[in-house]
């Protein structure tokens, strides 16, 4: 009778586990083939387009300083650190999250999370490898990146974060044996850490700005003016959600400095390197447009029944050109590049026109710019004055579209205004 | 079984170095119970520390003695309704309930009554329901299991006046076996046992 009833209870254990890992293959595996699929068209264009120009010197730079090699494999931690908001959104969505609620005994539902997090390690992995690690630590450590940040992901309490973090470095450091990935989990925990701290802070932050928000629509401003104000001053309130996205290019901006000074990269590799880490920063942009999107929901075009639509476009393109330039404008002492200027203006234009595509989505609009990015390293094998007539005819084609857009919304939410009259 | 109970002790919950919950003392047995408070009181933090979706700051959830956040006898013991809703856009609701139910170990499905009572198709997908048929899916699912105790938030949230009906019966009916705790903006028709208000800040 007891052997019956320990093995009816282990079959409902088992059926129960199978249903959580069925429910977490349904609502995350489409979001990670998606971005898989971005993952492979990315690295292949990176991997053909830019063998000759960019990994060329790259390898060369890695023979000759250990130092660099170093800073490369932290950029690369650091990169995975900070796109943990992404992989956050792609593996943990609200419906994942709820299943902490349920009374699993079996399994807990962050850890089932783990193939599909080990899959999205692969590019990791790729790139230690290329950069001449030991194929096995690269794979290792790659898998051990991702099994720390499902960890985090996974656990209830920051104690067991950071525990489970602290445990990881451990065990790669016990395992590895090489410098440079005991150095990368030295540092990825510090980095996870840092929010924390920043925590305390960030109180007397929001409280300074909460407080300057009042002033922005000031009567001597024009309407631009008091938008573009009050945008910056809610992005600066929602920190939070849109920082860790300028890291990437950020590191990119780093690492193209540090291929400059070691004399391995100049003239046409430094311009297509900076066309690269400029379209990189359309996820910053996104992720900047994203958070106004969440803060404004629907009237994001219009926030006030006054503004009119192209100029309200006007701020929103204003705000979300800023990443890129700022890219643009840090790389611009290592290169002369002709179409920087044109080129932002697509970035943001892109990350604009993905936003207002849905913005009762805002969530997606990160991973739809993100589906963008590989077309532009199109432009990679186009000469200059080519590549500056097809900017040129695309960035009229985005303006268009965002304007048909713009108005589109714009009258959806007038209607909506009218019906609230009529009531 | 022994009579559901479901208690709050010196509970307080804190989002990072954000809004701060508590301290709590609550005790609730079989009835229904309200749970009122101004915008940004914290009572639907309030509610995920009592299924045990957040452990609290400091002091304690007891579910028929046990702690949600850490027992998982507790958290079968408890079916909640957020508001907003976290239900799963890529399935039906009958899809849905099926997996909680194997969540929960319980029969598969038997929400055809509760369903055609509130006018809920059980094949609808939950991505292109409604608000207020999202809010219906909702209390569908915290039933599973028929749980001890029942949580909702808002339960009268965007569903039409003759699933209110509906709702009220569903909840009169639950109060003789079942500590219900829900929060509301709106007037109450019907009668609640205990009112707890949740102080401002």
């Amino acid at each position: 009778m007891r052997k019956a009833s320990v093995a009816g209870l282990q079959f409902a254990s088992a059926a129960q586990a199978f249903a959580v890992v069925r429910f977490v293959a349904l609502a995350v595996g489409p979001r990670v083939n998606r971005l898989m699929i971005v993952q492979v068209v990315g690295l292949t264009l990176f991997a053909g387009v830019l063998t000759e120009r960019l990994i060329t010197p790259f390898l060369m730079a890695i023979e000759e300083s250990v130092h660099f090699r170093l800073v490369v494999l932290l950029c690369i931690s650091l990169a995975f650190v900070t796109s943990s908001a992404v992989l956050s959104r792609t593996l943990l969505p609200p419906a994942i999250a709820s299943l902490r609620r349920q009374p699993l005994r079996v399994v807990n539902p962050g850890f089932a999370l783990m193939p599909w997090a080990m899959i999205l390690s692969w590019p990791f992995a790729f790139i230690l490898w290329i950069g001449g690690s030991d194929q096995t630590v690269a794979i290792c450590t790659g898998w051990l990146a991702s099994a720390v940040a499902v960890a985090s992901l996974a656990c209830r309490s920051r104690h067991w974060q950071v525990i489970a973090i602290l445990s990881g470095s451990l065990i790669v450091v016990l395992v590895a044996a090489t410098a440079q990935t005991v150095l990368v989990f030295v540092v990825a925990p510090l980095v996870l850490v840092t929010p924390l701290f920043i925590g305390y802070i960030s109180r007397t932050f929001t409280a300074y700005h909460r407080n300057q928000r009042t002033t922005a629509a000031r009567a001597d401003n024009s309407i631009l003016q008091a938008l573009l104000h009050i945008d910056y001053q809610v992005l600066a309130m929602s920190w939070r959600q849109w920082l860790p996205s300028i890291m990437q290019p950020l590191a990119g901006v780093a690492f193209m400095a540090i291929v400059w000074l070691n004399e391995n990269c100049r003239d046409e590799c430094q311009d297509n390197g900076s066309l690269i880490v400029v379209s990189l920063a359309v996820l910053s942009s996104a992720a900047i447009l994203s958070s106004l999107v969440t803060i404004w929901g629907a009237r994001v075009i219009a926030p006030d029944r006054v503004v009119p639509t192209r100029l309200r476009l006007a701020s929103l393109f204003l705000v979300a050109s800023t990443p890129p330039a700022l890219m643009a404008f840090l790389l611009l002492p290592l290169s002369g590049y002709s179409s920087s200027f044109l080129q932002v203006s697509i970035v943001a234009a892109v990350a604009l026109l993905v936003s207002l595509w849905n913005p009762d989505r805002a969530s997606k609009v990160g991973l739809a710019a993100l589906c963008l990015f590989p077309c532009t390293t199109i432009f990679l094998m186009l000469e200059w004055w080519s590549r500056s007539i097809v900017m040129i005819v695309v960035l009229v084609i985005l303006l268009i579209a965002i304007d048909w857009r713009g108005k589109l919304l714009r009258r959806r939410l007038q209607r909506a205004w009218r019906g609230a009259s009529a009531l | 079984m022994s009579t559901p109970e479901l208690s709050a002790t010196d509970l307080t919950f804190r989002y990072g170095a954000g809004p701060f919950l508590g301290p709590l003392n609550l005790s609730l047995g079989v009835g229904l119970h309200e749970l009122r408070g101004v915008n940004g009181t914290g009572k639907s933090t309030l509610m995920k520390c009592m299924c045990g979706e957040f452990e609290p700051t400091s002091g304690s959830v007891r579910v028929c003695g046990h702690d949600p956040a850490k027992s998982v006898t507790a958290r079968s013991m408890v079916g909640f309704a957020p508001f907003p809703d976290d239900l799963p856009d890529f399935l039906t609701v009958k899809q849905y309930y099926r997996y909680i139910a194997a969540f929960r170990q319980c029969p598969s499905w038997s929400g055809d009554a509760i369903c055609q009572q509130l006018s809920l198709p059980p094949d609808l997908s939950i991505g292109h329901a409604s608000a207020g048929q999202r809010r219906k899916a909702g209390i569908l699912i915290s039933l599973v299991g028929d749980p001890p105790v029942v949580l909702l938030d808002e339960p009268w949230a965007a569903i039409d006046r003759a699933s209110v009906e509906v709702v009220n019966n569903m909840m009169e009916s639950l109060r003789k076996r079942c500590v219900v705790l829900f929060t509301t903006h709106q007037k109450v028709a019907v009668d609640v046992d205990s009112i707890h208000a949740i102080g401002e800040r």
